[in-house]
């Protein structure tokens, strides 16, 4: 944790007073104090911080438990502002998806030095790796399963053209080509060839199909990003990657093996049935799901987490941010490509 | 010449001697990083005594022009490469086919 000195503002020890003073503006309070704030783990790219406060007057009064987030020292370049984030996270929440209430972004930078926002926080737990294995947290798989399609579909309702979301980009061509062209534009730069994934994202190119409906695309939708506790789902986290796209494109990321933390068995996320994830999607959206289309973007799910592997463990490699999970991140590259390569066989 | 034990016997002994003296004895809150530790080591020991057979030279521009598309011998030599690197990396990954 950063020391917040005077003259260089930062979150930590010292800094409680400043957010105090901030949100005493920004929820309308008459006095506000933070009684604990402690940084949360897990976030490679941002920094999360539960702040418990104590809020007198305005729509907030009582006692609070909130989450402050704001920017890590380096982060993947593809992700949104914290601004941005911010209102992503408002249009899902008027959209009716379970999400942590939005309350209030901060970007002046006198405060903790880096634009944040704050919403409530929720319970439970978001580590894949528990809720995976551990039935403390699954309330009722089958039902967690259709609940996390449902949820979907919910995200799915949000779409173009958004005066709020303006600075979404369109797609150039369709979702899939826009995507093989960024991870192909991020190796070109990378300072060795990768020929499995450049196999890979062949074989996407030449079986892409056209995006039918565009939609807001979560495009982080998987275990590990939703919070969970003893009795099922209290909210989806992880905004910052969001943007319009292909519907199946979540689906397939969300199903894909690589994000199933070893319960290749279920295939909903490791957590549940691929069948009662798909039903609870169709169910709220009246949409059907094409299988194909999700296999496609399953195998874009590898090509994609196998880019984003590298440039992770490349944050280590450079020296950048030396840190062993960064590290061992880079080293999954290997089971990604693997993967890939079994689904794209000539 | 190398001195005994070598580079692959000191990493194992070191991971072995972590995982039965140290790890029991971390926090809660240190487990997670115990582990990644151990797992780090493992990685290292296996890539020690692996043997990577070189890929064939593929200019990354042919594969994305699609002179590659049909190529059999060359998605063999990937697949290949690619579960020797898994192999080290998540063994049981790969062994979970």
């Amino acid at each position: 944790m950063e020391i917040g000195r005077p003259d260089r503002p930062g979150v930590g020890p010292g800094s409680e007073a400043s957010i105090a003073r901030y949100l005493i503006a920004a929820l309308g309070a008459r006095s506000v104090s933070v009684r604990r704030m402690d940084k949360l783990g897990g976030g490679a790219i941002q920094e999360n911080y539960a702040l418990d406060a104590d809020v007198s007057g305005g729509p907030q009064a009582g006692a609070q438990k909130l989450v402050l987030r704001t920017d890590a020292p380096s982060g993947v370049a593809v992700s949104h502002s914290r601004a941005q984030e911010f209102a992503l996270l408002k249009a899902a929440h008027e959209a009716g998806v379970t999400v942590p209430e939005p309350l209030a972004l901060c970007t002046d930078k006198a405060i903790i030095g880096r634009p944040f926002y704050v919403m409530k926080r929720v319970a439970g737990t978001a580590a894949g790796h528990l809720l995976v294995r551990d039935d403390r947290w699954k309330g009722d798989r089958v039902a967690l399963a259709a609940r996390l399609g449902r949820e979907l579909a919910k995200i799915h309702t949000i779409r173009p053209p958004r005066d709020d979301l303006a600075f979404l980009e369109l797609p150039k061509q369709t979702p899939a080509l826009d995507a093989i062209a960024g991870y192909r534009g991020w190796l070109d730069t990378y300072r060795a060839p990768r020929p499995a994934l450049e196999w890979g994202l062949r074989w996407l190119e030449r079986h892409a199909q056209k995006c039918a409906d565009l939609v807001l695309s979560h495009r982080d939708y998987r275990t590990g990003n939703y919070m969970v506790d003893e009795n099922g789902l209290t909210g989806i986290l992880d905004w910052e990657f969001a943007g319009w796209g292909d519907r199946h494109e979540d689906i397939g990321w969300f199903c894909s093996r690589c994000w199933r933390f070893g319960m290749n068995q279920r295939e909903a996320g490791g957590i549940g049935a691929r069948a009662d994830f798909i039903a609870g999607y169709e169910t709220e959206s009246g949409q059907r799901v094409d299988p194909q289309q999700v296999h496609y973007w399953e195998t874009m799910a590898h090509a994609r987490w196998g880019t984003i592997a590298i440039q992770q463990g490349e944050r280590h490699v450079s020296g950048a941010e030396p840190s062993l999970d960064l590290a061992l991140t880079g080293r999954r590259v290997a089971e990604l490509e693997y993967q890939l390569l079994r689904m794209t066989a000539p | 010449m190398t001195d005994r034990p070598d580079a692959k016997e000191l990493i194992e002994i070191a991971r072995a001697t972590l995982v039965a003296e140290l790890l029991p004895f971390l926090p809660p809150d240190k487990r997670v990083t115990g582990l990644m530790v151990a797992s780090a080591m493992a990685i290292a020991a296996r890539e020690l005594s692996a043997s990577l057979s070189p890929v064939p030279a593929v200019r990354t521009a042919d594969i994305r022009g699609g002179k590659h598309d049909a190529d059999k011998p060359l998605y063999e030599a990937l697949l290949a490469d690619a579960r020797t690197r898994a192999l080290i990396s998540n063994p049981k990954d790969v062994e979970a086919e």
